[in-house]
């Protein structure tokens, strides 16, 4: 969407003035607060029990000796960090839990580009870590990153416990996980890649909360 | 009410309350889209959990997710393992983004740091060398803003109104697209700048 679509005011004509851009700005975030703040409560009611039974399957994993791997690319690669973090070093007085990040090795990363395609990139890390009952998160806001959606089948096809968080419909992630490749598929329903990332935050965030409460 | 609800239900009022904030955000918006018409750039770090969301704001402006809008030029100090651990181990880790901070920016630059509760050495000392070259300093944390909030290290102060450390990321992260977005309506307005 383009900012003339999102702000149509500022291109009435005249409304230049630093003041008027000032109140619309103020104004538009208010609306985004508001708006991020319905969507969690919409995820609350639809994926409450679902989060508490993907957190029972990790809680399941970690116990048996299980690691996670996250992954995801741009922002999503961020989160697929943010993840990894979170559960390997949660702060002091709180359980830690193996996991890493496929994303941050850039020798790997870009060796596995440069000599077979970017597609492979995660599923090849995977095929080379992974041993059946780890962990696969992957998240990518338009549900259709052709890496991510390769890592979900190498871990299906290698046993593990597959997690995939998406945005808008789902799109392939979505058929993916009606096809059996993703086990726990958590879906924000929004055309906006900023509020289903934000959302998609406070879901891993929740997630996280009550694995640690299943250990 | 389940667990899982209870846990999205922490996170209404803090959401809401960043919109009561908006007057801060739209002020801290206005300041970074004059630095960046006058040639500067974005400078961000953050330790821990933040590290990842100082990669996220600079890919943010770098790549923008809405097609043709301008790309602003961003850089985080948190991806560069072999600077970081290097000056950590000969400097202290308190240096790391101090350090990169003096050799890398430029006094028309922004610097914007992250810390959840406003105390992260790193983040304070990258914001205090920051100030001493003249960039504009602006500040996402949370809590009370620790230390951060009380002194004088930085222009803009965005204060996330939680304790717990995620719901304080979680808001910085709506914080930042708000940031960049916003930049953008006033970019777009010269007029405005």
């Amino acid at each position: 969407m383009s900012v003339e679509e999102l702000y149509p005011f500022l291109y009435a004509g005249g409304g230049n003035a630093v003041a008027d851009v000032l109140a619309e700005v103020r104004r538009s975030t208010a609306d985004k607060a508001a708006e991020i703040v319905a969507l969690r409560q919409r995820i609350a009611a639809d994926y409450a029990d679902r989060l508490d039974a993907c957190a029972a399957a990790l809680a399941g994993s970690f116990r048996a000796g299980g690691r996670m791997f996250t992954f995801g690319n741009g922002g999503s690669s961020s989160d697929a960090q943010a993840v990894a973090q979170l559960f390997l070093d949660p702060g002091s007085g709180i359980r830690a839990l193996p996991a890493i990040a496929l994303t941050t090795d850039v020798a790997v990363v870009t060796a596995l580009s440069n000599d077979v395609g970017f597609e492979v990139v995660f599923a090849r890390q995977l095929a080379a870590f992974a041993r059946p009952g780890d962990v696969a998160v992957g998240l990518s806001t338009s549900g259709g990153s052709a890496n991510v959606l390769a890592a979900f089948a190498e871990a299906r096809r290698l046993g593990l416990v597959t997690v995939g968080f998406a945005g808008y419909d789902g799109g392939r992630m979505a058929e993916a996980a009606a096809a059996g490749a993703i086990d726990h598929l958590f879906v924000v329903p929004s055309a906006s890649v900023h509020r289903i990332q934000e959302a998609q935050t406070t879901t891993y965030h929740v997630l996280w909360e009550l694995t640690q409460s299943c250990l | 009410m389940t667990a899982a609800a209870e846990l999205f239900d922490r996170r209404v009022a803090p959401g809401q309350a960043l919109g009561a904030d908006a007057e801060l955000v739209a002020l801290a918006c206005h300041d970074m889209a004059r630095r960046f018409a006058g040639g500067g750039k974005l400078v961000v770090f953050g330790s821990g959990a933040a590290a990842t969301d100082a990669q996220h704001l600079a890919v943010e402006f770098v790549h923008p997710v809405i097609v043709g809008k301008r790309a602003f030029p961003a850089l985080s100090l948190a991806a560069d393992v072999a600077t970081l651990t290097g000056v950590a181990s000969r400097d202290g880790v308190a240096e790391v983004f101090a350090r990169q901070l003096r050799l890398l920016a430029d006094p028309a630059d922004i610097a914007l740091g992250l810390s959840v509760d406003g105390n992260c050495p790193l983040v304070r000392g990258g914001l205090d060398a920051a100030r001493e070259r003249g960039l504009l300093t602006v500040a996402l944390v949370g809590g009370d803003g620790g230390a951060v909030a009380a002194g004088p290290l930085a222009d803009h102060v965005l204060v996330a109104r939680s304790t717990d450390p995620r719901v304080v990321k979680e808001v910085h992260v709506t914080t930042y697209h708000v940031l960049w977005e916003l930049v953008h309506v006033f970019f777009e307005h010269p007029g405005a700048l």
